[in-house]
């Protein structure tokens, strides 16, 4: 029996009336500060649409019931509460600090596809600088938008709080891009980039959200940062 | 909430913007690529038959990603 991990949020998070994704109920685990929401199970999730509409269903709603909450990927145990009380990637000072940055805001994500020939994302061209150089700058264009994708995000630069980006890694996907707003300003988000994709002529875009933060945890507790 | 599309031009790739795949599209973005890594343990299985039991840290991520010709080639 393991500890499946849902989310970790502000200590105030309440769970009364709702349940994991198999129907078990949800427990607390304090974490200074925080806590962690979690239900106890005896084998590994299987990653169908279903258990993924459901465990994101559930991720909302706790969202929903706090200011603060981080999203824990599909799939996560522990082995039980010391385990994730004491995990490395959990310290009091970085959790709360992660916290506090999506602390009352929400995200919504954009993504931006061309009918034009653009490079996909490659680390792997021959250039007359050195690998090292080379290998950083091309982690660096990662997350470089395309000029066409900077015009488009533009018209929700006074919404946005934080912003994330990935070029595209497969044909036609120009990029996408995550966006904090703060709570409860999603239909202008909307409304705004609905706008501004009214103009353009080349460009598909697909808005998405409000969400929980997904896309915010922390750099460096993501394996492709 | 479901994605909704806004576009000005009718494009083949654009079909991927299309619900309900997009909101699959959502899931998998947020869910398998996005979140805090803590520890992945995952069954992938086909048919109602489980074919491969992860249990990993920190490498569970979008097919793309493990894809050899995008990934970054350490100096």
């Amino acid at each position: 029996m393991r500890l499946y991990v849902y989310a970790l949020a502000d200590a105030d998070l309440a769970t009364t009336g709702l349940c994991g994704i198999s129907g078990e109920p949800l427990e607390v685990v304090t974490l200074q500060d925080a806590v962690g929401i979690v239900g106890r199970m005896t084998e590994a999730k299987t990653p169908t649409r279903e258990a993924l509409q459901s465990q994101d269903a559930l991720v909302r709603a706790l969202h929903e019931r706090t200011s603060a909450l981080l999203p824990v990927r599909f799939g996560t145990t522990v082995a039980d509460a010391a385990a994730l009380h004491d995990h490395p990637t959990l310290q009091h000072a970085r959790l709360t600090q992660a916290l506090d940055r999506v602390r009352a805001r929400e995200q919504m994500t954009v993504r931006i596809v061309t009918n034009r020939p653009v490079p996909t994302v490659s680390h792997r061209e021959s250039t007359s600088t050195g690998r090292g150089r080379q290998y950083l700058e091309g982690r660096a264009s990662e997350h470089r938008l395309p000029t066409e994708a900077v015009e488009v995000v533009s018209a929700v630069r006074a919404l946005v709080r934080e912003e994330r980006t990935e070029r595209g890694r497969v044909q036609g996907m120009l990029a996408t891009v995550y966006h904090l707003i703060d709570r409860g300003r999603g239909a202008d988000y909307r409304a705004a980039m609905e706008a501004r994709a009214s103009l353009l002529t080349a460009l598909s875009i697909g808005v998405a959200g409000p969400s929980p933060a997904y896309a915010f945890g922390p750099d460096d507790w993501t394996p492709h940062a | 909430m479901a994605e909704r599309r806004a576009t000005s031009d009718a494009l083949p790739t654009g079909a991927l913007l299309d619900t309900p795949d997009l909101t699959l599209v959502d899931l998998v973005d947020n869910l398998l690529d996005k979140g805090i890594v803590l520890d992945a343990e995952i069954v992938l299985g086909l048919a109602g038959i489980d074919l491969v039991y992860v249990r990993l840290a920190a490498l569970l991520c979008a097919a793309d990603r493990v894809q050899a010709g995008d990934r970054p080639q350490r100096p």
